[in-house]
Protein backbone atom coordinates (compact mmCIF):
# COMPACT_ATOMS: atom_id res chain seq x y z
CA UNK A 1 0.00 0.00 0.00
CA UNK A 2 1.48 3.40 -0.65
CA UNK A 3 0.16 6.83 0.59
CA UNK A 4 -0.22 9.49 -1.75
CA UNK A 5 -1.78 12.66 -1.76
CA UNK A 6 -3.91 13.15 -4.64
CA UNK A 7 -5.68 16.19 -5.74
CA UNK A 8 -9.14 16.24 -7.74
CA UNK A 9 -6.66 17.32 -10.66
CA UNK A 10 -4.66 14.26 -10.98
CA UNK A 11 -7.61 12.28 -10.97
CA UNK A 12 -9.43 13.86 -13.46
CA UNK A 13 -6.56 13.69 -15.80
CA UNK A 14 -4.89 10.83 -14.86
CA UNK A 15 -3.39 8.03 -17.78
CA UNK A 16 -5.28 5.35 -18.81
CA UNK A 17 -4.06 2.25 -17.47
CA UNK A 18 -4.08 -0.35 -20.53
CA UNK A 19 -1.68 -3.11 -18.74
CA UNK A 20 -4.34 -5.36 -18.93
CA UNK A 21 -5.97 -7.40 -21.96
CA UNK A 22 -9.50 -7.29 -18.97
CA UNK A 23 -8.97 -3.62 -18.84
CA UNK A 24 -11.88 -1.44 -20.01
CA UNK A 25 -13.02 2.17 -20.17
CA UNK A 26 -12.26 3.83 -17.25
CA UNK A 27 -14.94 6.43 -15.93
CA UNK A 28 -15.82 8.63 -13.46
CA UNK A 29 -18.59 8.19 -10.99
CA UNK A 30 -20.09 11.18 -8.61
CA UNK A 31 -21.10 9.22 -5.30
CA UNK A 32 -23.16 12.27 -3.66
CA UNK A 33 -23.27 14.79 -2.46
CA UNK A 34 -26.83 13.96 -2.54
CA UNK A 35 -26.33 9.79 -2.43
CA UNK A 36 -28.39 7.91 0.38
CA UNK A 37 -25.12 5.99 0.68
CA UNK A 38 -23.15 9.69 1.41
CA UNK A 39 -23.64 10.37 4.96
CA UNK A 40 -24.86 13.91 4.49
CA UNK A 41 -23.76 16.05 1.47
CA UNK A 42 -20.03 14.41 0.79
CA UNK A 43 -19.35 14.21 -2.78
CA UNK A 44 -16.85 11.49 -3.59
CA UNK A 45 -15.26 10.88 -6.90
CA UNK A 46 -14.91 7.43 -7.80
CA UNK A 47 -12.36 6.83 -10.82
CA UNK A 48 -14.12 3.19 -12.01
CA UNK A 49 -12.79 0.14 -14.53
CA UNK A 50 -15.75 -2.00 -14.27
CA UNK A 51 -16.99 -2.27 -10.73
CA UNK A 52 -13.55 -1.95 -9.16
CA UNK A 53 -12.79 1.56 -7.77
CA UNK A 54 -9.22 2.95 -9.14
CA UNK A 55 -8.60 5.76 -7.04
CA UNK A 56 -11.07 7.94 -4.57
CA UNK A 57 -10.80 11.55 -4.43
CA UNK A 58 -13.05 12.89 -1.75
CA UNK A 59 -14.72 16.62 -2.60
CA UNK A 60 -15.77 17.77 0.90
CA UNK A 61 -16.78 21.44 1.26
CA UNK A 62 -20.88 21.19 0.53
CA UNK A 63 -21.56 22.33 4.09
CA UNK A 64 -19.29 24.63 4.79
CA UNK A 65 -20.68 27.45 6.80
CA UNK A 66 -17.32 29.46 7.63
CA UNK A 67 -17.66 28.57 11.41
CA UNK A 68 -13.88 29.27 12.82
CA UNK A 69 -14.27 32.64 11.02
CA UNK A 70 -17.69 33.48 12.81
CA UNK A 71 -16.11 32.62 15.75
CA UNK A 72 -13.87 35.70 16.13
CA UNK A 73 -16.63 37.81 16.31
CA UNK A 74 -17.85 35.81 19.21
CA UNK A 75 -16.82 35.49 22.81
CA UNK A 76 -15.59 32.22 24.58
CA UNK A 77 -19.00 31.09 25.68
CA UNK A 78 -20.87 32.28 22.59
CA UNK A 79 -18.55 30.12 20.45
CA UNK A 80 -20.10 26.91 22.52
CA UNK A 81 -23.68 26.34 20.85
CA UNK A 82 -21.78 26.67 17.33
CA UNK A 83 -19.47 23.48 18.27
CA UNK A 84 -22.23 21.81 18.29
CA UNK A 85 -23.17 22.15 15.08
CA UNK A 86 -19.88 20.62 13.92
CA UNK A 87 -19.75 16.84 14.80
CA UNK A 88 -23.78 16.89 16.46
CA UNK A 89 -23.25 13.42 17.40
CA UNK A 90 -20.46 14.54 19.64
CA UNK A 91 -21.59 17.75 20.76
CA UNK A 92 -21.36 17.64 24.43
CA UNK A 93 -17.55 16.21 23.62
CA UNK A 94 -16.85 19.05 21.31
CA UNK A 95 -17.65 21.68 23.96
CA UNK A 96 -15.38 19.81 26.31
CA UNK A 97 -12.74 20.59 24.22
CA UNK A 98 -13.53 24.62 23.86
CA UNK A 99 -14.16 24.22 27.87
CA UNK A 100 -10.97 22.28 28.17
CA UNK A 101 -8.79 25.02 25.80
CA UNK A 102 -10.44 27.86 27.79
CA UNK A 103 -10.21 26.42 31.36
CA UNK A 104 -6.48 25.99 30.64
CA UNK A 105 -5.16 29.08 29.21
CA UNK A 106 -7.63 31.24 31.71
CA UNK A 107 -7.05 29.57 34.72
CA UNK A 108 -10.40 29.03 35.18
CA UNK A 109 -10.54 26.24 37.90
CA UNK A 110 -13.12 23.23 37.95
CA UNK A 111 -14.26 20.78 40.43
CA UNK A 112 -14.81 17.41 41.30
CA UNK A 113 -18.49 17.68 40.64
CA UNK A 114 -18.26 19.20 37.20
CA UNK A 115 -15.62 16.81 35.80
CA UNK A 116 -17.78 14.26 36.86
CA UNK A 117 -20.75 15.12 35.38
CA UNK A 118 -18.79 16.01 32.77
CA UNK A 119 -17.54 12.69 32.41
CA UNK A 120 -21.12 10.91 32.65
CA UNK A 121 -22.40 12.65 30.36
CA UNK A 122 -19.61 12.25 27.55
CA UNK A 123 -19.81 8.60 27.49
CA UNK A 124 -23.36 8.96 26.94
CA UNK A 125 -23.33 10.91 24.55
CA UNK A 126 -20.35 8.36 23.11
CA UNK A 127 -23.31 5.33 23.42
CA UNK A 128 -25.32 7.63 21.52
CA UNK A 129 -23.03 7.95 18.98
CA UNK A 130 -22.11 4.69 18.96
CA UNK A 131 -25.48 3.88 18.65
CA UNK A 132 -26.65 5.25 15.79
CA UNK A 133 -23.19 4.40 13.86
CA UNK A 134 -23.72 0.98 14.51
CA UNK A 135 -27.45 1.62 12.79
CA UNK A 136 -26.39 3.64 10.04
CA UNK A 137 -23.79 0.72 9.21
CA UNK A 138 -26.05 -1.69 9.17
CA UNK A 139 -28.37 0.35 6.71
CA UNK A 140 -26.01 1.21 4.84
CA UNK A 141 -24.83 -2.53 3.93
CA UNK A 142 -28.74 -3.59 3.63
CA UNK A 143 -30.12 -4.54 7.00
CA UNK A 144 -32.68 -1.30 7.38
CA UNK A 145 -33.77 -3.13 10.96
CA UNK A 146 -30.56 -2.75 12.57
CA UNK A 147 -31.18 1.40 11.87
CA UNK A 148 -34.65 0.84 14.10
CA UNK A 149 -32.61 -0.79 16.84
CA UNK A 150 -29.99 1.49 16.91
CA UNK A 151 -32.26 4.49 16.84
CA UNK A 152 -33.98 2.90 20.16
CA UNK A 153 -31.02 3.07 22.34
CA UNK A 154 -30.51 7.11 20.90
CA UNK A 155 -34.04 7.71 22.13
CA UNK A 156 -33.49 6.44 25.02
CA UNK A 157 -30.57 8.06 26.33
CA UNK A 158 -31.98 11.26 24.55
CA UNK A 159 -34.38 11.28 26.89
CA UNK A 160 -31.95 11.58 29.65
CA UNK A 161 -30.09 14.55 28.10
CA UNK A 162 -33.60 16.32 27.33
CA UNK A 163 -34.35 16.11 31.21
CA UNK A 164 -31.12 17.30 32.63
CA UNK A 165 -30.32 19.42 29.42
CA UNK A 166 -33.15 20.54 27.83
CA UNK A 167 -32.09 19.22 23.97
CA UNK A 168 -31.57 16.48 22.44
CA UNK A 169 -29.03 17.25 19.50
CA UNK A 170 -27.35 20.56 19.94
CA UNK A 171 -26.97 20.03 23.82
CA UNK A 172 -24.65 23.27 24.72
CA UNK A 173 -24.16 21.82 28.10
CA UNK A 174 -20.54 22.20 29.14
CA UNK A 175 -19.45 25.87 29.71
CA UNK A 176 -15.88 26.91 30.59
CA UNK A 177 -15.66 27.19 34.21
CA UNK A 178 -18.65 24.90 34.65
CA UNK A 179 -22.07 23.07 33.42
CA UNK A 180 -24.90 25.09 32.14
CA UNK A 181 -27.56 23.85 34.15
CA UNK A 182 -26.90 21.47 37.23
CA UNK A 183 -28.14 17.40 37.19
CA UNK A 184 -31.59 16.84 38.75
CA UNK A 185 -31.64 14.88 41.55
CA UNK A 186 -33.15 11.70 40.10
CA UNK A 187 -30.55 11.77 37.59
CA UNK A 188 -28.12 9.19 39.07
CA UNK A 189 -30.71 6.62 39.51
CA UNK A 190 -31.89 7.09 35.69
CA UNK A 191 -28.50 6.46 34.60
CA UNK A 192 -28.32 3.48 36.49
CA UNK A 193 -31.50 1.61 35.83
CA UNK A 194 -30.60 2.57 31.86
CA UNK A 195 -26.97 0.88 32.21
CA UNK A 196 -28.20 -2.73 32.48
CA UNK A 197 -30.63 -2.32 29.82
CA UNK A 198 -27.58 -0.94 27.42
CA UNK A 199 -25.74 -4.08 28.51
CA UNK A 200 -28.68 -6.10 27.10
CA UNK A 201 -29.06 -4.00 23.91
CA UNK A 202 -25.72 -4.20 23.16
CA UNK A 203 -25.57 -8.55 23.16
CA UNK A 204 -29.00 -7.62 20.78
CA UNK A 205 -26.38 -5.99 18.18
CA UNK A 206 -23.71 -8.96 18.53
CA UNK A 207 -27.09 -11.35 17.89
CA UNK A 208 -28.37 -9.55 14.73
CA UNK A 209 -25.59 -8.18 12.98
CA UNK A 210 -21.82 -9.10 14.32
CA UNK A 211 -23.11 -12.71 14.34
CA UNK A 212 -24.55 -12.67 10.76
CA UNK A 213 -22.39 -14.51 8.46
CA UNK A 214 -23.37 -12.17 4.85
CA UNK A 215 -22.25 -8.95 7.63
CA UNK A 216 -19.43 -11.05 8.42
CA UNK A 217 -18.60 -11.15 5.18
CA UNK A 218 -19.17 -7.69 3.79
CA UNK A 219 -16.57 -6.35 6.65
CA UNK A 220 -14.00 -8.95 6.93
CA UNK A 221 -10.24 -8.45 5.67
CA UNK A 222 -11.89 -5.47 3.68
CA UNK A 223 -9.89 -1.92 3.67
CA UNK A 224 -7.25 -3.14 5.93
CA UNK A 225 -5.60 0.00 6.86
CA UNK A 226 -2.09 -1.24 9.20
CA UNK A 227 -0.27 1.08 12.07
CA UNK A 228 1.96 2.63 10.73
CA UNK A 229 -0.11 4.07 7.62
CA UNK A 230 -2.55 5.24 9.75
CA UNK A 231 -0.41 7.31 12.22
CA UNK A 232 0.94 8.71 9.20
CA UNK A 233 -2.43 9.65 7.79
CA UNK A 234 -3.21 11.59 11.00
CA UNK A 235 -6.15 9.27 11.84
CA UNK A 236 -7.67 8.50 15.61
CA UNK A 237 -10.29 7.51 17.78
CA UNK A 238 -11.37 3.98 16.51
CA UNK A 239 -10.21 4.41 13.04
CA UNK A 240 -6.48 4.41 14.49
CA UNK A 241 -7.26 1.85 17.39
CA UNK A 242 -8.64 -0.99 15.00
CA UNK A 243 -4.88 -0.83 13.09
CA UNK A 244 -3.38 -1.49 16.45
CA UNK A 245 -2.08 1.81 17.89
CA UNK A 246 -3.66 1.83 21.82
CA UNK A 247 -4.22 5.33 21.49
CA UNK A 248 -6.72 6.99 23.31
CA UNK A 249 -6.17 10.84 24.89
CA UNK A 250 -8.37 9.36 27.47
CA UNK A 251 -5.60 7.19 28.46
CA UNK A 252 -3.05 8.80 27.32
CA UNK A 253 -3.52 12.37 28.33
CA UNK A 254 -6.20 11.87 30.68
CA UNK A 255 -9.09 14.79 31.48
CA UNK A 256 -11.93 14.84 33.53
CA UNK A 257 -12.35 11.95 35.88
CA UNK A 258 -10.31 9.70 33.50
CA UNK A 259 -7.65 8.85 35.31
CA UNK A 260 -9.95 8.07 38.05
CA UNK A 261 -11.83 5.51 36.30
CA UNK A 262 -10.74 1.70 34.80
CA UNK A 263 -10.95 0.97 31.20
CA UNK A 264 -9.23 -0.94 28.66
CA UNK A 265 -8.47 0.84 25.27
CA UNK A 266 -9.61 -1.13 22.95
CA UNK A 267 -7.25 -2.10 19.55
CA UNK A 268 -7.95 -4.18 16.91
CA UNK A 269 -5.45 -6.41 15.14
CA UNK A 270 -5.90 -6.40 11.31
CA UNK A 271 -6.99 -2.98 11.05
CA UNK A 272 -9.95 -3.87 8.75
CA UNK A 273 -13.52 -3.16 8.29
CA UNK A 274 -14.56 -5.84 10.89
CA UNK A 275 -11.88 -4.42 13.88
CA UNK A 276 -13.36 -0.83 12.94
CA UNK A 277 -16.44 -2.42 13.51
CA UNK A 278 -15.68 -4.50 16.66
CA UNK A 279 -13.55 -1.61 18.32
CA UNK A 280 -16.42 0.38 18.40
CA UNK A 281 -18.79 -2.56 19.29
CA UNK A 282 -16.74 -2.68 22.21
CA UNK A 283 -15.69 0.33 23.31
CA UNK A 284 -19.82 0.91 23.99
CA UNK A 285 -19.53 -1.33 26.14
CA UNK A 286 -16.41 0.41 28.04
CA UNK A 287 -18.53 3.36 27.88
CA UNK A 288 -20.91 1.67 29.88
CA UNK A 289 -18.10 0.27 32.11
CA UNK A 290 -17.34 4.25 33.25
CA UNK A 291 -20.60 5.36 33.97
CA UNK A 292 -21.26 2.49 36.12
CA UNK A 293 -18.20 3.45 38.27
CA UNK A 294 -19.10 6.99 38.68
CA UNK A 295 -22.81 7.44 38.80
CA UNK A 296 -22.86 5.67 42.46
CA UNK A 297 -20.96 8.91 43.87
CA UNK A 298 -21.11 12.19 41.87
CA UNK A 299 -19.36 14.61 44.68
CA UNK A 300 -21.32 17.35 45.87
CA UNK A 301 -20.64 21.38 45.16
CA UNK A 302 -21.75 24.11 42.61
CA UNK A 303 -22.34 23.34 39.18
CA UNK A 304 -20.25 26.33 38.05
CA UNK A 305 -16.77 27.84 39.59
CA UNK A 306 -17.85 31.17 37.79
CA UNK A 307 -20.70 33.45 36.35
CA UNK A 308 -21.91 32.68 33.85
CA UNK A 309 -21.80 36.94 32.42
CA UNK A 310 -17.94 36.37 33.63
CA UNK A 311 -15.53 38.42 31.49
CA UNK A 312 -13.19 35.61 30.04
CA UNK A 313 -9.83 37.56 28.53
CA UNK A 314 -7.42 34.60 27.19
CA UNK A 315 -3.57 35.57 27.80
CA UNK A 316 -1.64 36.63 24.89
CA UNK A 317 -0.45 33.89 22.94
CA UNK A 318 -1.88 30.48 21.26
CA UNK A 319 -3.71 27.66 23.40
CA UNK A 320 -4.67 24.26 22.28
CA UNK A 321 -6.92 21.85 24.04
CA UNK A 322 -8.08 18.53 22.70
CA UNK A 323 -10.42 15.58 23.73
CA UNK A 324 -11.45 12.22 22.62
CA UNK A 325 -14.65 12.38 21.11
CA UNK A 326 -16.55 9.44 19.27
CA UNK A 327 -14.67 9.55 16.40
CA UNK A 328 -11.07 10.58 17.57
CA UNK A 329 -9.35 13.56 18.46
CA UNK A 330 -11.20 16.96 18.02
CA UNK A 331 -8.78 19.90 18.80
CA UNK A 332 -9.20 23.62 19.52
CA UNK A 333 -6.70 26.17 18.62
CA UNK A 334 -7.30 29.41 19.89
CA UNK A 335 -5.07 32.47 18.98
CA UNK A 336 -5.45 35.38 21.54
CA UNK A 337 -4.12 39.00 21.59
CA UNK A 338 -4.72 38.96 25.51
CA UNK A 339 -7.00 42.42 25.07
CA UNK A 340 -10.61 40.82 23.62
CA UNK A 341 -13.02 38.70 24.97
CA UNK A 342 -13.08 37.02 21.53
CA UNK A 343 -10.15 34.88 19.59
CA UNK A 344 -8.36 36.86 16.78
CA UNK A 345 -8.59 33.21 15.16
CA UNK A 346 -9.35 29.79 15.69
CA UNK A 347 -9.25 26.63 14.44
CA UNK A 348 -10.86 23.35 15.19
CA UNK A 349 -9.01 20.01 14.44
CA UNK A 350 -11.57 17.74 13.64
CA UNK A 351 -10.85 13.83 13.58
CA UNK A 352 -13.32 13.08 10.62
CA UNK A 353 -11.40 15.31 8.04
CA UNK A 354 -8.55 12.97 8.59
CA UNK A 355 -10.22 10.01 9.14
CA UNK A 356 -11.72 10.94 5.45
CA UNK A 357 -8.93 10.70 3.11
CA UNK A 358 -7.68 7.69 4.10
CA UNK A 359 -9.97 6.16 1.70
CA UNK A 360 -7.60 7.64 -0.85
CA UNK A 361 -5.13 4.77 0.60
CA UNK A 362 -7.58 2.28 1.28
CA UNK A 363 -10.09 2.51 -1.20
CA UNK A 364 -8.38 1.87 -4.62
CA UNK A 365 -8.59 -2.03 -5.23
CA UNK A 366 -12.31 -2.83 -3.63
CA UNK A 367 -15.48 -2.79 -5.78
CA UNK A 368 -18.20 -0.13 -5.15
CA UNK A 369 -19.94 -2.85 -2.86
CA UNK A 370 -16.81 -3.17 -0.51
CA UNK A 371 -16.56 0.74 -0.64
CA UNK A 372 -19.56 1.49 0.98
CA UNK A 373 -18.01 -0.82 4.01
CA UNK A 374 -14.83 1.01 3.89
CA UNK A 375 -16.96 4.82 3.99
CA UNK A 376 -19.14 3.38 6.68
CA UNK A 377 -16.92 2.01 8.99
CA UNK A 378 -15.19 5.26 9.03
CA UNK A 379 -18.13 6.73 10.92
CA UNK A 380 -18.51 10.06 8.96
CA UNK A 381 -20.10 13.12 10.18
CA UNK A 382 -19.93 15.56 7.52
CA UNK A 383 -20.27 19.34 9.02
CA UNK A 384 -17.26 18.19 11.13
CA UNK A 385 -15.34 17.71 7.90
CA UNK A 386 -16.57 21.28 6.23
CA UNK A 387 -16.76 23.58 9.47
CA UNK B 1 -17.51 -30.79 1.06
CA UNK B 2 -18.12 -31.44 4.59
CA UNK B 3 -16.76 -28.18 5.61
CA UNK B 4 -18.77 -26.03 3.03
CA UNK B 5 -21.90 -28.26 4.17
CA UNK B 6 -20.88 -26.81 7.94
CA UNK B 7 -20.51 -23.38 6.58
CA UNK B 8 -24.09 -23.18 4.79
CA UNK B 9 -25.43 -24.54 8.11
CA UNK B 10 -23.71 -21.87 10.05
CA UNK B 11 -24.83 -19.13 7.98
CA UNK B 12 -28.29 -20.21 7.75
CA UNK B 13 -28.37 -20.77 11.66
CA UNK B 14 -26.95 -17.29 12.08
CA UNK B 15 -29.72 -15.95 9.89
CA UNK B 16 -32.16 -17.78 11.67
CA UNK B 17 -31.25 -16.72 14.81
CA UNK B 18 -31.33 -12.78 13.66
CA UNK B 19 -34.75 -13.29 12.43
CA UNK B 20 -35.76 -14.65 15.36
CA UNK B 21 -34.62 -11.93 17.94
CA UNK B 22 -36.66 -9.54 15.03
CA UNK B 23 -39.44 -11.86 15.71
CA UNK B 24 -39.38 -12.04 19.46
CA UNK B 25 -39.60 -7.98 19.53
CA UNK B 26 -42.81 -8.42 17.72
CA UNK B 27 -44.20 -9.07 21.03
CA UNK B 28 -42.09 -6.71 22.49
CA UNK B 29 -43.84 -3.05 23.63
CA UNK B 30 -43.46 -0.67 21.16
CA UNK B 31 -41.09 2.31 21.46
CA UNK B 32 -42.70 4.13 18.61
CA UNK B 33 -45.18 6.81 19.19
CA UNK B 34 -47.56 7.87 16.27
CA UNK B 35 -46.07 11.58 16.07
CA UNK B 36 -48.77 14.27 15.27
CA UNK B 37 -51.93 12.39 16.70
CA UNK B 38 -50.09 10.79 20.00
CA UNK B 39 -47.59 13.82 21.50
CA UNK B 40 -44.66 12.47 23.67
CA UNK B 41 -43.89 14.40 26.84
CA UNK B 42 -41.75 17.20 26.35
CA UNK B 43 -38.73 17.60 29.79
CA UNK B 44 -39.73 20.74 31.42
CA UNK B 45 -36.07 22.08 30.81
CA UNK B 46 -36.90 22.04 27.43
CA UNK B 47 -35.45 24.63 25.12
CA UNK B 48 -38.59 25.55 22.56
CA UNK B 49 -40.20 28.56 21.81
CA UNK B 50 -39.18 31.58 23.58
CA UNK B 51 -41.58 33.50 25.30
CA UNK B 52 -42.19 36.76 27.07
CA UNK B 53 -43.78 36.70 30.53
CA UNK B 54 -45.60 38.78 32.46
CA UNK B 55 -45.39 39.19 36.32
CA UNK B 56 -48.14 37.74 39.08
CA UNK B 57 -49.63 41.40 38.98
CA UNK B 58 -50.18 41.38 35.31
CA UNK B 59 -47.27 43.65 33.97
CA UNK B 60 -44.79 43.01 31.27
CA UNK B 61 -41.76 41.19 33.45
CA UNK B 62 -38.92 42.53 30.27
CA UNK B 63 -37.47 46.21 31.71
CA UNK B 64 -35.62 46.33 28.02
CA UNK B 65 -31.52 45.92 29.37
CA UNK B 66 -30.77 44.43 26.13
CA UNK B 67 -28.80 41.68 28.30
CA UNK B 68 -30.58 38.80 26.07
CA UNK B 69 -29.41 40.60 22.84
CA UNK B 70 -25.89 40.67 24.10
CA UNK B 71 -25.65 37.18 25.39
CA UNK B 72 -27.01 36.05 22.10
CA UNK B 73 -24.79 33.84 19.46
CA UNK B 74 -26.19 34.31 16.44
CA UNK B 75 -28.10 38.32 16.67
CA UNK B 76 -31.43 37.20 16.55
CA UNK B 77 -33.16 39.40 19.38
CA UNK B 78 -33.56 43.25 18.73
CA UNK B 79 -35.89 45.54 21.15
CA UNK B 80 -35.77 48.94 21.67
CA UNK B 81 -36.50 50.15 25.93
CA UNK B 82 -38.96 52.85 26.74
CA UNK B 83 -40.14 54.34 29.96
CA UNK B 84 -43.80 54.40 31.36
CA UNK B 85 -44.87 57.97 31.61
CA UNK B 86 -45.96 57.62 35.24
CA UNK B 87 -43.94 55.89 36.80
CA UNK B 88 -41.16 55.39 35.20
CA UNK B 89 -40.68 52.02 34.58
CA UNK B 90 -38.79 50.13 31.79
CA UNK B 91 -40.30 48.20 28.85
CA UNK B 92 -39.31 47.00 25.65
CA UNK B 93 -40.95 49.55 22.88
CA UNK B 94 -40.67 46.46 20.38
CA UNK B 95 -38.91 43.25 20.89
CA UNK B 96 -38.93 40.74 18.11
CA UNK B 97 -36.57 37.37 17.77
CA UNK B 98 -35.98 35.95 14.74
CA UNK B 99 -36.45 32.84 15.13
CA UNK B 100 -35.18 31.45 11.38
CA UNK B 101 -31.81 32.45 12.89
CA UNK B 102 -32.43 31.03 16.86
CA UNK B 103 -30.85 28.51 17.90
CA UNK B 104 -32.32 27.98 21.20
CA UNK B 105 -28.99 27.71 22.80
CA UNK B 106 -30.69 29.30 26.00
CA UNK B 107 -28.36 32.11 26.66
CA UNK B 108 -31.16 34.62 26.40
CA UNK B 109 -33.15 33.10 29.22
CA UNK B 110 -30.13 32.77 31.32
CA UNK B 111 -28.74 36.09 30.56
CA UNK B 112 -32.36 37.79 31.63
CA UNK B 113 -32.20 39.51 35.36
CA UNK B 114 -36.20 39.56 35.90
CA UNK B 115 -37.20 36.07 34.28
CA UNK B 116 -39.09 37.57 31.70
CA UNK B 117 -37.49 35.74 28.60
CA UNK B 118 -37.71 32.14 29.22
CA UNK B 119 -37.69 28.80 26.54
CA UNK B 120 -40.73 26.66 26.41
CA UNK B 121 -41.48 23.40 25.90
CA UNK B 122 -43.19 23.81 22.64
CA UNK B 123 -40.78 23.08 19.14
CA UNK B 124 -44.02 22.96 16.64
CA UNK B 125 -43.21 26.32 15.10
CA UNK B 126 -42.52 25.35 11.16
CA UNK B 127 -44.37 28.36 8.86
CA UNK B 128 -44.10 28.16 4.96
CA UNK B 129 -43.04 31.53 4.99
CA UNK B 130 -39.74 32.37 6.22
CA UNK B 131 -40.95 36.06 7.27
CA UNK B 132 -43.10 34.62 9.51
CA UNK B 133 -40.90 33.57 11.67
CA UNK B 134 -39.94 36.76 12.74
CA UNK B 135 -42.01 37.40 16.08
CA UNK B 136 -43.24 40.56 17.41
CA UNK B 137 -43.76 41.47 21.05
CA UNK B 138 -47.57 40.87 20.48
CA UNK B 139 -46.75 36.88 19.64
CA UNK B 140 -44.11 36.55 22.22
CA UNK B 141 -45.47 38.10 25.28
CA UNK B 142 -47.98 35.53 27.04
CA UNK B 143 -50.63 36.62 29.43
CA UNK B 144 -48.86 33.98 32.51
CA UNK B 145 -46.11 33.71 34.76
CA UNK B 146 -43.78 31.11 32.86
CA UNK B 147 -41.24 29.12 35.17
CA UNK B 148 -41.17 31.25 38.51
CA UNK B 149 -44.54 31.76 39.51
CA UNK B 150 -44.28 34.07 42.49
CA UNK B 151 -41.51 36.65 41.19
CA UNK B 152 -41.62 39.83 40.69
CA UNK B 153 -38.55 42.04 39.87
CA UNK B 154 -39.86 45.47 41.00
CA UNK B 155 -41.02 43.97 44.99
CA UNK B 156 -37.36 43.27 45.63
CA UNK B 157 -35.23 45.36 43.09
CA UNK B 158 -35.79 48.42 45.10
CA UNK B 159 -37.49 50.61 42.82
CA UNK B 160 -40.24 52.99 43.17
CA UNK B 161 -43.27 51.68 41.56
CA UNK B 162 -46.83 52.94 41.35
CA UNK B 163 -48.15 53.00 44.42
CA UNK B 164 -45.53 52.03 46.82
CA UNK B 165 -42.56 54.02 47.43
CA UNK B 166 -39.09 53.35 47.82
CA UNK B 167 -38.70 51.14 50.99
CA UNK B 168 -42.45 49.81 50.88
CA UNK B 169 -41.79 46.06 49.27
CA UNK B 170 -40.45 43.26 50.69
CA UNK B 171 -38.12 42.70 52.85
CA UNK B 172 -36.97 46.31 51.96
CA UNK B 173 -35.59 48.39 54.70
CA UNK B 174 -36.78 52.03 54.64
CA UNK B 175 -34.01 54.22 52.56
CA UNK B 176 -31.06 56.04 54.33
CA UNK B 177 -31.16 59.70 54.05
CA UNK B 178 -27.85 59.62 52.49
CA UNK B 179 -27.18 63.39 52.98
CA UNK B 180 -27.77 63.08 56.77
CA UNK B 181 -24.61 62.51 59.17
CA UNK B 182 -26.50 60.59 61.86
CA UNK B 183 -26.00 56.66 61.55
Amino acid sequence: MSVQVRTLDDLLHAPLDADSELTTQEYLVNMGPQHPIAHGSLRVVLRLDGETVKHVIPVPGYVHRGVEKMCEHLTYRQIIPYTDRLDYLSAIMNNWAVAKTVEKAANIPTNERIDTIRTIMSELQRLQSHALWWGVTGMDLGAYTAFLYGFREREIIGEIFEETIGARLTMNYIQPGGLMYDIKPDFAQKVKNLLPYLKGCIEQYETLLSGNVIFQERLRNIGILDGKHAIALGCTGPVLRASGVPYDLRAVEPYGVYDKVNFNVVVGEVGDCWDRYYVRLEEMRESVRIVEQLIDNIPEGPHATIRYNEEIILPEGLHYGQVETARGVFGVFIASDGKNKCPIRLHFRSPNFNNLWIVTAIASGWRIADFISIQSSLDLVIPDIDR
Amino acid sequence: MLRKMFDVLEGLYSHLRSMGLVLKHTFAKRVTVQYPEEKPPLAPRWRGRIVLTRDPDGEERCVGCYLCAVACPVDCISLQAAEREEDGRRYPEFFRINFSRCIFCGYCEEACPTYAIQLTPDFEMCEYNRQNLVYEKQDLLISGVGKYPGYNFYNVAGLATKGKPKGQHENEDAPVDVRSLLP
